[in-house]
């Protein structure tokens, strides 16, 4: 007990120095900024709750929050659904393995930026891909980007075609964990696929479904490089991400002390979606 | 950020005492102004002709229309209205002297009565002729279109002097027998070529020019090395030695490079003797015998200005150091080591006699005081030559043209020194040499101090970062003891986190042409940036470049400039020529012919039911600069001037925006301007999608790099609402600055790289290579400039506007500003939801929320 | 019956595959269109060209900034996997005073936007002299919490057993890390090995604050600083420049990928 103690200690002093230095400096920083008011020129001078209250009464930040929401709605299950989907599928002897598996990958390995610049080409109304299709099936065209009921499921559906990838490997390599005799137990008693999918195959991918929970929500909340290249926050502000916000605050507006109060505000609702959601999913997590 | 204490002013051009000269007269009963002849030491009254002169008059033309010249060229550099009230006045003396024929008489007495009789005085086409031509061009030149009432008085005259002119040129005379006279003609010939360009005028100031092409006499090495003289075996006399001036810039008006070479000969044989020398001698023999007294202004300014004007036309900045150590005669560099200007009462003494006894002359006339307020003027507009104002020869005086010393030094009081030495291509200049008392170089190795660093952060895109390497290059070459770095920043999102970054870090480079307006505003509060206009190399960029009426709306609230305003890309309307043709509207002016043209364009040409051709395409995207390709540009075209926010107070809730805002609405409603997006990398407008499009001049480059086929386009203003007067139209500017923070630890090095990169070289080179605008005043009319703006379609249309644009506002929050304008255009203009008005009014209340709050 | 599954499943996975290479594909073909064709939807052009991609090389020629990526991510990925590695084995698996803490920290850490500690973070930087440095722009990346995160909760999965056994034979803890953790996580560890080397190598902010100089420059980051530019025109530049950008990452996903599934048997995770 004490050896494994100091052991632990011994073997965790690295990361917590990195952290003190590289992670607890940053965020007292933007905590002690949370108070201030500063343009990044001049000193920052002390402005008590002010920025507090404005967030309280801030419609657009509210907004930013609501679309986030709306966002992740579409997000999360779509997300995991295909992820699981495609992992399964991918997760027994199949031809062209290598390829398959690359494929869904490929996505992942392109930078968000240069993603953005092409999905908003598929997307464009007049001879994006997605547009060229359907007038060729004899539909209208739809002005996914630039009408305001379209627009933010049409980022959802690109950050899910973006990240699966990553997900499909996190699941993947959680069903290499299942052990084998439990499979053919299950198959000898002769349970049907579903009943196999739901009774084994899922409860044994908590671990893996609460990363991808956890990450896919984190990464929802920063929603940011795609509405920025590609919408600018419109239709109507209607894809103005909460992170889209506090860059504007920082950056743009040079009103920093602003910025730090949506970054901690940020930080509370992501940390409180995320207890909720592990609670919800299960109390799976002790070991 | 520490405030930098403040660099040495340069020498300011001062007026008062040539206005204290001044006597109110009336000529025919007409007031006029003229300039008394003389004033002497200690109480310097005022005073006319002496009896040793036989009482000529009070006061001369000659000496009134080089004031009139004088003034005129304050009133373009500083805007000052009394310059140019005086200038009118003096310049109705002018008019009222002309005798009906060209002809003119010179002296008035105290009465207003003309003296015909004196030889100096009588009616002639001469030297005073010359002037009141010289005067009378430079008023066209400078008023230009903007004082047309008064001009049109002046017109008869001028055409009548240039008429009566042609009879004495085409004879082949030089006016009064004098190269000076024939130069001062040919100055006010060229200054009315380059304003107007009235026909003949051009050819007749080519064969005035080409009258003075042959008087040089001698060459650099044989005496009277290259001197032009009025006459074949006559002395060399230094005053009035214009020749060499007239010819530079017929070179440059005229686009003759045969009067530049022409010109180099006076200055590259004679002058540089000067140089060598020390001092400038008051006449030179046919033989090469140097007389060095009397010296006086009239002899030292044509000369400074003969430099200047052939650093312009050459573009060899050597010239520019060589006027400047010529000038510094004025600033204590000559036998008595006293200052001949004095800038605190702008009183010149009238000059130094000797060489023993040396006897310094404190009277001070007003041919004296204009000369030196005419070369000061010129010297303190180039960066180059202000510089070496102060400085002084190093060694004893070379009183002998013929034996010289092979180099000559030059040291300022901070100990700074160049040395000019003779090569095989002229004087070469070498900066930054160490000490030693004869004043030849000799650089002792290793002793050589460390080259000064300055780092550079350009703007951030290819073409100007290719612009920035160039010239920093070129820079580094000339410099060897300042080196520039050049610090590209990457283009787009990133720019304004690392220059941001950086201020918080206070690891801001000594140079930055990439500071926008609203952080530039909070840069200034914070003491962040260094002023400009009151360091020597940045102030006279300014001066040369700019007039004041382009300042007036960039300086900040203590008056001062931060930041220089180095390009501009005024926005107009470009259209494609064969679209509009083919639906047989012509380029939209106002309002109604904008829609109308945007119902006649839009179609569907290929027949599925929906459009696919508009006539104009305005972004959805609500990200605060896209509201320069559509709103911004709209509002300044018939707003009147004004802009968002203006002394801390909002001021775009106005029918201008109104309208601005309804067009666009309007457009969006009927389905005219189409309310959908296009993919990022194709633009419309060149494959004919869209027919029109609000854009700048670097575009320009952008559709020759693209060659795209079969396009042809041009520019219009940006249509104004109905009704709107021209008077109250703008185009909006986007302009680019560059900056000097106050971190740097050598502002003086930066503020002369920053005069570098703004010098007319610098300015060619940015419009041919990056098919954008210096803001400069009358680019489109610069003689200097029109073959490089050639070089691009539509560019000089372009250039006409560059004075007449407003910009973003200097202020910390103009960004927020936009970004309600532009949530205000989407929600009225874009999707309908709120009326215009409502919209505005909304947009209006917010921002001064924002404003009231800090 | 069985075999109608089979091309069913074939023929979901095509066209799945299909939407996420096709975007692919297009982008790649972008990189050789004229710059005037770059709208348009088809693969092919009749007017192919280089264009996009000699404009890159005479604006920001590569090779250096290739060398000083390849140093910088490789680095960092190993720095991720084996530190990385070790406190995730303390997180998850030993008892210690502060672990809850620190657990707790790693989320934390998660939840804060990097664009709020941008500026604190270069500051700090700046203030230890670390501007023009690989150190600058290694140190902040040497440990990452969404890798530790990651690990943590696979080495949840691993049978106490094991460590049980290996420690009645004496093995420190370090060992049982090494020798019998990282065999059983190897999906896991290239999983985390290609998503840090991925970031790492994609990263352009962080190198364009810290690194101005250019023998210093990362790959994107010289891509970004001179390649790029304002207008139109630069969109194929750009896409030339994340194809030279993306092909490394494939290469490392192909070497990496068949670890995502270990067989069985040498695992020794039995049930």
């Amino acid at each position: 007990m004490r050896a494994e103690q100091r052991s632990g200690s011994v073997m965790a002093a690295p990361y917590t120095a990195f952290l003190l230095i590289f992670a607890l400096y940053p965020i007292l920083f933007a905590l002690a900024l949370v108070f201030m008011k500063w343009d990044l020129v001049t000193t920052p001078s002390f402005a008590g709750f002010d920025n507090i209250r404005m967030l309280a009464n801030d419609g657009r930040f509210w907004r930013a929050v609501a679309n986030t929401f709306v966002f992740l709605s579409i997000h999360l299950p779509l997300q995991i659904a295909t992820a699981l989907a495609l992992a399964l599928a991918l997760n027994r002897p199949l031809a062209f393995l290598s390829f398959w598996r690359a494929a869904f990958f490929l996505p992942v390995v392109i930078s968000g930026a240069v993603v953005a610049i092409l999905w908003s080409n598929l997307y464009a109304t007049d001879v994006g891909l997605i547009n060229g299709v359907l007038v060729r099936l004899g539909w209208a065209p739809v002005p996914w980007l630039t009408d305001p009921s379209t627009a933010m499921p049409a980022i959802a559906a690109m950050v899910t075609w973006k990240n699966v990838g990553f997900y499909v490997i996190i699941y993947l390599a959680g069903l290499q964990y299942i052990p084998r005799s439990c499979k053919e137990a299950i198959e000898i008693e002769g349970a049907t696929s579903w009943q196999r999918f739901r009774y084994l195959t899922l409860p044994s991918l908590l671990p893996q479904t609460i990363l991808v929970v956890t990450l896919s929500t984190i990464n929802g909340f920063q929603l940011f490089i795609e509405p920025y290249v590609m919408t600018g926050g419109g239709p109507l502000r209607r894809t103005y991400s909460i992170v889209l916000y506090l860059y504007t605050n920082a950056f743009a507006y040079q009103k920093m002390g602003y910025a730090a109060t949506i970054g901690v505000a940020l930080a509370m609702i992501i940390g409180g979606v995320v207890f909720v959601q592990r609670r919800l999913i299960g109390k799976a997590e002790a070991v | 950020m520490d405030p930098v204490p403040d660099g040495p002013a340069p020498l300011a051009v001062n007026l008062d005492y040539l206005r204290h000269l001044g006597l109110d007269a009336a000529v025919g009963g007409i007031p006029v102004r003229v300039v008394s002849l003389y004033a002497e030491a200690p109480d310097y009254r005022p005073v006319g002709s002496p009896a040793r002169d036989g009482y000529e008059g009070i006061a001369s033309l000659d000496d009134a229309a080089r004031a009139a010249v004088v003034y005129l060229r304050a009133y373009e550099q500083t805007g000052d209205v009394r310059a140019h009230d005086e200038a009118m006045q003096l310049l109705a003396f002018v008019v009222s002297m002309e005798q009906g024929d060209g002809e003119f008489v010179n002296f008035v007495d105290a009465k207003g009565k003309l003296n015909r009789d004196a030889p100096s005085s009588r009616k002639s086409m001469s030297y005073w002729a010359a002037r009141s031509l010289w005067a009378l061009g430079e008023a066209v030149r400078v008023l230009g279109p903007a004082d047309s009432v008064q001009l049109a008085v002046m017109r008869p005259v001028l055409n009548r002097t240039v008429v009566r002119l042609a009879t004495e040129i085409n004879a082949g005379r030089l006016i009064g027998g004098s190269a000076t006279a024939t130069s001062e003609a040919l100055l006010g010939l060229l200054a009315l070529e380059r304003a107007q360009s009235p026909p003949g005028v051009a050819s007749l100031a080519a064969r005035t020019a080409s009258l003075l092409v042959p008087l040089t006499s001698g060459n650099a090495e044989t005496q009277p090395w290259g001197a032009r003289v009025d006459a074949p075996a006559t002395d060399w006399h230094a005053w009035g030695t214009r020749s060499t001036e007239a010819l530079a810039i017929a070179a440059v008006v005229l686009n003759r490079p045969d009067f530049a070479a022409a010109a180099k000969k006076e200055a590259d044989g004679l002058w540089s003797r000067f140089l060598l020398a020390g001092q400038t001698a008051s006449s030179v023999s046919p033989n090469g015998t140097a007389t060095w007294f009397p010296q006086i202004a009239y002899g030292i300014g044509p000369i400074v200005e003969g430099y200047l004007a052939l650093a312009d036309a050459t573009g060899d900045s050597r010239y520019a150091v060589f006027a400047g150590l010529t000038a510094s005669w004025f600033a204590g560099a000559n036998p008595t080591t006293i200052a001949m200007y004095d800038a605190k009462s702008g009183r010149t003494f009238d000059g130094i006699d000797g060489p023993l006894p040396l006897k310094l002359n404190r009277n001070a006339g007003a041919e004296s005081t204009i000369e030196a307020l005419l070369a000061l003027q010129a010297v303190t507009g180039n960066p180059e030559a202000a510089r070496y104002l102060s400085y002084r020869p190093v060694g004893a005086l070379s009183t002998s043209l013929s034996s010289l010393p092979s180099s000559r030094g030059f040291v300022d009081a901070d100990g700074a020194r160049i040395v000019l030495k003779s090569g095989n291509a002229g004087l070469e200049i070498v900066r930054g040499a160490a000490n030693d008392n004869a004043g030849v170089s000799s650089v002792p190795d290793g002793k050589k101090p460390e080259p000064i660093t300055l780092t550079y952060w350009p703007a951030a895109n290819p073409p100007e970062t290719r612009l920035a390497m160039r010239l920093a290059k070129q820079w580094n070459l000339e410099n060897p003891d300042v080196q520039v770095r050049v610090q590209p920043l990457p283009a787009g999102r990133s720019t304004e986190e690392v220059l941001l970054a950086a201020i918080v870090a206070r690891a801001t480079p000594d140079v930055s042409s990439n500071v926008s307006s609203a952080l530039l505003a909070r840069l200034v509060r914070a003491k962040g940036v260094v002023r400009l206009d009151d360091r020597v190399a940045t102030a006279a960029r300014l001066q040369e470049r700019t007039s004041p009426a382009m300042l007036s709306s960039l300086r900040l609230p203590d008056g001062g400039i931060y930041a220089f305003p180095w390009k501009t890309n005024p926005m107009m309307l470009m259209y494609n020529v064969d679209l509009l043709k083919s639906v047989g509207v012509a380029p939209p002016r106002n309002h109604t012919e904008l829609l109308e043209a945007c119902r006649r364009l839009t179609r569907d040409t290929n027949g599925d039911g929906r459009d696919d051709r508009w006539a104009f395409w305005a972004t959805l995207k609500t990200t605060w600069y896209e509201r320069f390709y559509d709103f911004y540009p709209l509002y300044l075209a018939s707003s009147g001037g004004r802009t968002l926010i203006t002394n801390g107070k909002v001021v775009f809730e106005n029918e201008a925006a109104v309208k601005a805002l309804d067009v666009l609405r309007r457009g969006f409603e009927s389905g005219v301007l189409p309310r959908s997006n296009f993919a990022i990398g194709r633009d419309p407008f060149m494959d004919g999608t869209v027919a029109m499009k609000i854009i700048g001049p670097w575009f320009v480059k952008e559709l020759d790099e693209l060659k795209v086929k079969g396009l042809h386009y041009d520019v219009t203003p940006v249509p104004s609402a109905d009704g709107t007067p021209e008077s109250d139209r703008f185009a909006f500017a986007d302009l680019r600055s560059i900056a000097i923070f106050s971190t740097t630890r050598h502002p003086e090095e930066a503020a002369r790289f920053v005069a570098y990169l703004t010098s007319p070289a610098a300015d060619r080179l940015l419009i041919e290579e990056a098919s954008q605008l210096p803001y400069r005043r009358g680019l489109a009319s610069d003689p200097r400039f029109t073959t490089s703006l050639k070089k691009w379609p539509t560019l000089s249309t372009y250039a006409t506007y560059v004075e007449r644009t407003r910009d973003i506002d200097l202020d910390p929050d103009v960004v927020e500003m936009f970004d309600l304008l532009s949530e205000a255009y989407e929600e009225s203009a874009i999707y309908g939801k709120t009326p215009v008005r409502q919209a505005l009014a909304r947009a209006a209340g917010e921002a001064r929320t924002i404003l009231n709050a800090r | 019956m069985k075999i109608f599954k089979r091309i069913a499943l074939y023929g979901v996975l095509a066209v799945a595959a299909l939407t996420f290479i096709y975007p692919f594909l297009w982008m790649a073909a972008a990189t050789f269109k004229p710059r005037a064709e770059f709208g348009s939807l088809s693969l092919f052009s009749a007017n192919a060209t280089f264009d996009n991609y000699r404009t890159m090389w005479e604006r920001a020629p590569f090779g250096r900034a290739l060398l000083n990526s390849m140093l910088v991510a490789g680095t960092i990925t190993m720095s991720v996997l084996v530190f990385g590695s070790i406190t995730a084995y303390a997180m998850a698996r030993l008892r210690f005073r502060g672990s809850p803490w620190l657990n707790a920290a790693t989320m934390g850490v998660l939840l804060i936007p990097g664009q709020l500690t941008l500026i604190p973070m270069y500051t700090l930087i700046v203030q230890v002299g670390l501007i023009d440095t690989y150190a600058a722009l290694i140190l902040p990346y040497l440990f990452n919490a969404t890798a530790i995160l990651m690990m943590r909760q696979f080495f949840l999965q691993i049978p106490q057993s094991l460590i049980d056994s290996a420690r009645m034979d004496g093995m420190g803890e370090m060992r049982i890390l090494f020798t019998i953790f990282w065999p059983l996580s190897k999906p896991v560890l290239s999983i985390v090995a290609i998503f840090t080397f991925m970031g790492s190598w994609n990263e352009v902010l962080w190198p364009l604050l810290v690194v101005r100089e250019q023998h210093l420059m990362t790959l994107p980051q010289l891509l970004t600083v001179f390649s790029l530019g304002g207008g139109a025109g630069s969109v194929g530049v750009m896409l030339a420049a994340s194809m030279v950008l993306v092909i490394p990452v494939v290469i490392a996903y192909a070497i990496l990928q068949r670890n995502f599934i270990e067989s069985m048997a040498g695992s020794g995770v039995k049930g």
